[in-house]
């Protein structure tokens, strides 16, 4: 569905924000990795037609989209990472604005689906409040339901479970599952668990550029067997061990490592976790620098 | 508390702030554009010190503490940081006062930067260094610092109530607007053409003035000079001072006072007790349909409209403006000078703010309004949302310039309302047609800046540099920021138009450049419609352009675009295109009407005019004998041809063969010459307007000069205001078409520092200064430019047509009405025509016919007629016959002066004159004393008075209140003569406070407030020391011996027959008040 070749980016005070990204997703849910100032948010502004790309070319569903924004505009859904909301406006005053504008002129229809929408992000009983004075859960669940407004064939989730409680996050879990079914929907989170959770596909991005992108599981396979922990601070590593994460459990220091023999005594294997390959990948990043 | 790491703290935060490094800076070069220019030097340095400071206080320093206000104090809330400084060790109370302190610190240091600016500039400029200097910081310490103190003071209040930088920037506003309103009320010389309103509002003033500038100008009045320290300043001043810091003290105290709510912040709505769904919802997508605009057009215009109206800065300002506009007519409606009430309609009503209140202050909230929709999704940062929906541009564009022009419509309706509130309040009836023609022209313009406003904010993808474009073109648009930089093309004054107000003699004539009485006006050669057309055009190009490269309300960078020929490319290259011809059009009208030369190209002219011709100051000229007219004007079309025979004479004993014709304004308007006798020699300097003829003239024959004239009105800038060609109104001078013989003296540079500039050494006192001109004997040079008037007007019938002379035959031929007047005897040269669709009132006095032309007759013309009269006979029997063969008075509109008379003819202002009646305080009639005014230039301006080059213009216009004084008393008693003297006084003491004009003799005054109230003043003291007699035998003798074709008479004769005929013991009395420089005496009069 999503074709990116060879995307480029520079912003006016020389961030090279973009370099030479690729990258292709299908159906379903995609996970963006990647640590603050990757390219993340830049890569989803240039796709939701926010932002032009110096170079390269963006194809969605055959829509070149850096020629024809408005086209894929028809078919968006977009939550940005921050967002704000006019004042004095209530919530379903707001997202029938924001119906209108994505093109849900028949008023039945819209209002069901406003219902519909309200309901699933639990927002129904304060419909009628200025959303300016909800509480950050609330107003991001606000922007899910705006972002689900109408059918659109591509979703834009930047940090969508940012501010949300364990439950929440839960309820937006299984509608994502549940809508991803015939549209992709990509999914930016620091939270490593969630992509895990959700995406069978994910792209690990760093310093504007697609470091890792598969399968799920395929990228988390290689690691497996490989993967040690041990409680304490101060334990000495092999020289081929890769320490991935320090850690606490329960205020106990916790040490995470890569390596392809036990690296020591108080190490014992664990499973090999989409967190893992992160650290790695971030590991091998610093490493080359 | 230790202060100093605190204020250390502040700085660190101000110096990486763009907002403050912005307003400095622009602060800074404002300031060193507008008043930091040496200019002309001024006589009196201190005060031009104070008043240079008093204007960059007024004119810089509220709107630059309301901007750093919402930087310095609300900095916590703005930034949502309010929780973590709340919780330091710093009380509130120690914050505020740090932070006040800042901003007053801020202030004062940038007024430190002006201080040793305009103290380095006066230093090269100046002699007395030490002086400037000394009182420079004197001024710092005792005008600026407590100004700055009460405005800081007041910032910080108004923080302490509102925690919305918007109510801080009106306060800044409107503290910056309010001290222009009441200088402007209270006569001060910081605001031009201002005078005092209220006696209570001026007195208030003196004791509340913050930049102290008003004690000292009262001082000055009752003193008359500049205190030479700051101990010699009075009690008042120190009182004034002392209150300003009391005042700030206080508001600082309620700021500190002042309990804030227990937060800013509303509760955010529960969400606690919101159950979570128990069983899993299913997301049911709603497919889109077919885009639509009309919907989404309707929720955008719905939402934008909503969301600015109810706005409390919105609201605040429609209301300020309402009130402003309120005020402004209900109490200046029935002004129309002093003791002279007008009897107003909808458009005087009207007319008091479609030409600056509205205008500018609806282009100042449109540009408010034009940033805060641009910037509305950003500002609540939805603007990714927005962006992302599926609707085009244009349409988000197109909203926004509807939902403005809908503001714009709404501010002008409730201005409009206003108006005419006041109107019904003061029971002026209501012309709702006038209220329509007027709303459009204020409405039409602001629409079209409403388009490019919002275009430059499409363009532009940061609001700092949109706002940065747009305070550009503001400042091209509303400050003399062009006229400054000489830019003298009228397309230099953004958005703007040549459009003047409507008049009631003449409707829109004025500038619209109608043919006929239509409102409508001429579409491609007025002074309204071809600038719009141009402005208009001009937007609509960027606002295309603006829909192609919209950034959607984001500050992201806008999607790359397809470069192909699409219907908007298409459509902003022919906009544009329009715009480049009709600018093109504007241009050539403007150069043919020659209204695109700037001032230092003038003078420049002059210059070489000077240098290349003064030669020709010896060599033996002819004179103008006669001048025969033969006009045919026609008012509808705006044409005038003009065919003029000229009879030159050699008056010298040796023959002329040679003869210089100049042409006035230094440019040759003619189509054909012919010279009899006459052949042109190659040096005919196009340039400078200079023709040079060889010509065999010899002493005593004459001969004729021909010439053929065809005016053309341009109506795309203003008529010059001597040659105006009207449907209403013609009149014209033609001393601004007929050539001038030999070198003309008076087209000189005068002023010694524009002498410099263009490489001129000073002129000697002995030809500019009247009391050294003159002083023994009138000058060898004089003579006087005197000569036949024959003129014959061809009008349209139901025209008048008015001329100098007895009016000797008038018929009608060919659809036309012909007048032919010719004079008796030689007049002085300066012929006139004038040509209007109304009828005369007839009388005669001393055996002179009298006659009025006006629209309408009433009290007022009535009382001019006897004005005329009275004035006539009283010159007749006591200084000498009048010098003409009728004198004819016409009402002209209002294009400036107020009167002005040519011989035989006066005009004067319907305003004053004709639609004006006496207040109920008046002590005399302004319409009797300008009519006797005028008609008296008949013997002082136009019989003596002229020919003297280098006089000044005593004999003409001092002279002429001597004939007020008598006159008003002997019509209407002492208390009408000593109103006028009690007016004029105080007329002189505020002018001269404010002027900074060296201190000269009233017989060489060249200020307009000396030759007119100093000099009632003077001829009050004579007239009480020397008596009516004496006066009237001096001028009597003046009048007998130096009348035509005697000698001309300069100002000193009038003092040496003065002394001649005064006791001896009166000599130095006339001796100082006539050639001393000591006006104390004449300001402690009561």
């Amino acid at each position: 569905m999503l074709q990116i070749q060879q995307l480029s980016k520079t912003y006016a005070d020389g961030t090279r924000a973009l370099r030479q990204l690729s990258l292709h997703a299908g159906r379903g849910l995609f996970g963006l990795l990647g640590p603050n100032g990757a390219g993340k948010s830049s890569l989803l502004r240039t796709i939701a037609t926010l932002q032009s790309a110096d170079s390269g070319t963006l194809l969605f569903d055959g829509i070149d989209v850096l020629q024809e924004p408005q086209r894929l505009r028809a078919q968006l859904g977009y939550l940005p990472q921050e967002f704000g909301v006019y004042p004095h406006l209530s919530c379903r005053a707001l997202l029938e604005h924001i119906a209108v504008l994505k093109g849900l002129h028949q008023a039945r229809a819209r209002r069901e689906q406003i219902d519909q929408l309200l309901a699933l992000t639990n927002l129904s009983t304060v419909a009628g409040k200025t959303v300016a004075h909800f509480s950050g859960g609330m107003r991001q669940r606000f922007g899910i339901a705006q972002a689900l407004l109408g059918d659109p064939k591509l979703l834009i989730l930047d940090e969508p479970s940012a501010g949300l409680d364990p439950q929440e996050r839960a309820q937006l879990h299984n509608v994502l599952c549940e809508i991803s079914r015939d549209r992709l929907v990509l999914l930016s989170s620091h939270i490593v668990d969630d992509i895990e959770q959700l995406c069978p596909n994910v792209a690990i991005l760093l310093q504007g550029e697609i470091v890792l992108q598969g399968d799920t599981q395929d990228l988390i396979g290689p690691l497996c067997g490989q993967i040690w922990q041990a409680f304490g601070a101060d334990i000495e590593l092999p020289p081929q061990a890769q320490l991935l994460q320090r850690s606490y459990q329960r205020g106990i220091p916790l040490q995470r490592v890569f390596a392809p023999q036990c690296p020591g005594a108080d190490f014992s294997p664990v499973a090999a976790t989409l967190q893992d390959r992160y650290f790695l990948a971030l590991a091998k990043q610093e490493a080359t620098q | 508390m230790k202060l100093w790491p605190l204020l250390l703290n502040e700085w660190r935060f101000c110096r990486v702030q763009p907002l403050f490094w912005l307003s400095v800076v622009l602060a800074l070069a404002f300031a060193a554009l507008v008043h930091l220019n040496p200019g002309a030097v001024d006589a009196q340095p201190v005060k031009a010190l104070l008043l240079r400071h008093s204007m960059l206080l007024m004119t810089i320093q509220p709107l630059l503490i309301g901007v750093l206000a919402s930087l310095l104090l609300l900095r916590d809330s703005q930034h949502g940081i309010s929780a973590l400084i709340e919780v330091t060790a710093q009380s509130r109370r120690q914050r505020l006062v740090v932070r006040a302190l800042g901003l007053w610190l801020c202030a004062a240091l940038l007024q430190l930067c002006f201080v040793l600016l305009v103290a380095l500039v006066f230093s090269t400029t100046y002699a007395d260094v030490t002086g400037i200097w000394r009182w420079s910081w004197q001024l710092l310490l005792v005008q600026q610092l407590p100004a700055l103190a009460l405005l800081t003071a007041l910032a910080l209040w108004c923080s302490c109530r509102s925690q919305s930088p918007i109510v801080l920037y009106l306060q800044g506003a409107a503290v910056w607007l309010g001290y222009m309103l009441l200088a402007a009320a209270t006569g001060s010389p910081l605001m031009a053409n201002s005078q005092s309103i209220s006696p209570l509002l001026s007195q208030l003033m003196v004791y509340l003035d913050p930049y102290a500038l008003t004690p000292v100008l009262a001082q000055l009045r009752q003193s008359g000079e500049m205190p030479a320290a700051l101990s010699q300043l009075n009690t008042t001043f120190w009182l004034n001072r002392l209150l300003i810091i009391t005042l700030a003290g206080l508001l600082c105290w309620r700021a500190l006072q002042h309990k804030p709510a227990a937060s800013n912040q509303r509760k955010p709505a529960a969400t606690t007790d919101i159950p979570l769904n128990a069983v899993a919802l299913q997301y049911q997508p709603c497919p889109p349909q077919q885009l639509r605009p009309a919907p989404v057009f309707t929720a955008l215009l719905r939402l934008q409209w909503q969301q600015l109206c109810f706005q409390y800065s919105t609201l605040l300002a429609m209301l300020a403006l309402c009130l402003l506009v309120f005020s402004e007519v209900y109490t200046g409606l029935g002004y129309a000078e002093a003791f002279s009430q007008l009897v107003p309609d909808s458009r005087d009503a009207l007319n008091r703010v479609s030409g600056d209140v509205l205008p500018r202050f609806g282009l100042l909230l449109t540009a408010f309004w034009a940033h805060q929709l641009s910037w509305l999704n950003r500002q609540a940062r939805i603007d990714g949302l927005i962006a992302a929906t599926p609707q085009p541009s244009a349409l988000l564009l197109m909203s926004q310039f509807i939902v403005l022009s809908g503001l714009v419509l709404l501010l002008v309706l409730l201005s409009l309302s206003a108006v005419a509130l006041a109107q019904m309040l003061l029971q002026v009836p209501l012309d709702l047609a006038e209220y329509g023609r007027q709303g459009l022209l204020i409405l039409l313009p602001l629409w079209c800046w409403a388009l490019l406003l919002l275009a430059c904010h499409a363009l532009l993808r940061q609001p700092l540099w949109a706002n940065l474009a747009v305070a550009g073109l503001l400042t091209f648009g509303l400050s003399p920021l062009p006229d400054l930089l000489q830019l003298q093309h009228p397309l230099w004054r953004i958005g703007q138009s040549q459009l003047q107000l409507p008049d009631i003699l003449w409707g829109y004539q004025g500038t619209l450049g109608s043919t006929a009485q239509s409102f409508a006006g001429d579409i491609y050669h007025g002074g309204f419609w071809p600038y719009l057309w141009f402005w208009a055009l001009l937007a609509i190009s960027l606002g295309t352009l603006a829909l192609q490269f919209y950034h959607r309300g984001t500050g992201f960078s806008r999607p790359k675009l397809v470069a192909a020929l699409t219907p908007l490319t298409a459509a902003t290259a022919i906009c544009a295109a329009l715009a480049l011809l009709q600018g093109l059009h504007i241009h050539q009208r403007l150069d043919a009407a020659g209204a695109l030369q700037n001032r230092d190209e003038r003078l420049a002219k002059r210059a070489a005019y000077e240098r290349q011709y003064q030669h020709w100051r010896t060599v033996p000229q002819p004179v103008v004998q006669q001048v025969k007219l033969q006009v045919n004007l026609d008012p509808h079309t705006q044409q005038a041809k003009i065919s003029a025979t000229l009879t030159l004479h050699n008056p010298h004993a040796q023959p002329v063969s040679q003869l210089l014709l100049g042409f006035p304004g230094l440019q040759t308007p003619t189509e054909l010459q012919q010279l009899q006798g006459g052949q042109a020699v190659a040096d005919i300097d196009n340039n400078l307007g200079q023709q040079v003829f060889n010509i065999q003239l010899k002493p005593g024959t004459s001969t004729t000069l021909q010439l053929q004239y065809f005016l053309q009105q341009q109506g795309i800038t203003p008529a010059p205001s001597h040659q105006i060609i009207r449907p209403e109104f013609s009149y014209l001078r033609l001393l601004q078409l007929l050539p001038q013989i030999g070198f003309v003296p008076e087209l000189r540079l005068r002023d010694d520092a524009e002498r410099a500039r263009f490489g001129l050494a000073p002129l000697p006192a002995s030809e500019t200064q009247p009391s050294v001109l003159a002083a023994h004997h009138t000058p060898a040079s004089a003579r006087y430019d005197w000569a036949l008037l024959d003129t014959t007007i061809a009008v349209p019938v139901g025209y008048q047509g008015i001329a100098t002379g007895a009016l000797l035959k008038t018929w009608q031929a060919e659809g036309q009405q012909f007048f032919h007047y010719r004079t008796e005897a030689p007049v002085r040269n300066v012929p006139a025509l004038i040509a209007v669709p109304w009828q005369k009132q007839s009388s005669e006095a001393a055996g002179v016919p009298l006659e009025i032309y006006s629209p309408e007759f009433n009290t007022a013309t009535d009382l001019t007629m006897q004005a005329m009269q009275q004035t006539l006979t009283w010159f007749s029997q006591n200084i000498g016959a009048y010098p003409g063969d009728a004198l004819r008075l016409v009402m002209m509109p209002d294009i400036g002066p107020t009167g002005y008379a040519l011989p035989q003819l006066v005009l004067i202002n319907h305003r004053v004159g004709l639609r004006a009646k006496p207040s109920a305080d008046a002590p005399f009639s302004q319409v009797y004393r300008r009519a006797a005014h005028e008609v008296a230039h008949q013997w002082f301006g136009h019989g003596i008075g002229n020919g003297v080059a280098g006089d000044s213009a005593f004999l003409v216009e001092s002279v002429t209140k001597y004939a007020e004084l008598v006159l008003l008393e002997q019509q209407f008693g002492v208390a009408a003569m000593q109103g006028l003297v009690d007016f004029e006084q105080q007329r002189f003491a505020r002018a001269q406070a404010g002027s900074l004009a060296a201190a000269s003799s009233l017989i060489d005054a060249e200020e307009s407030y000396d030759q007119y109230s100093r000099a009632t003043l003077v001829f009050a003291r004579l007239r009480a020391e020397l008596g009516d007699a004496v006066i009237m035998a001096a001028l009597r003798q003046l009048w007998q011996q130096h009348r035509y074709p005697l000698p001309p008479a300069s100002a000193m004769d009038f003092v040496r027959v003065l002394r001649a005929q005064s006791p001896a013991s009166k000599l130095p009395l006339i001796e100082q008040l006539l050639l001393g420089t000591d006006i104390r005496q004449l300001l402690n009069e009561e």
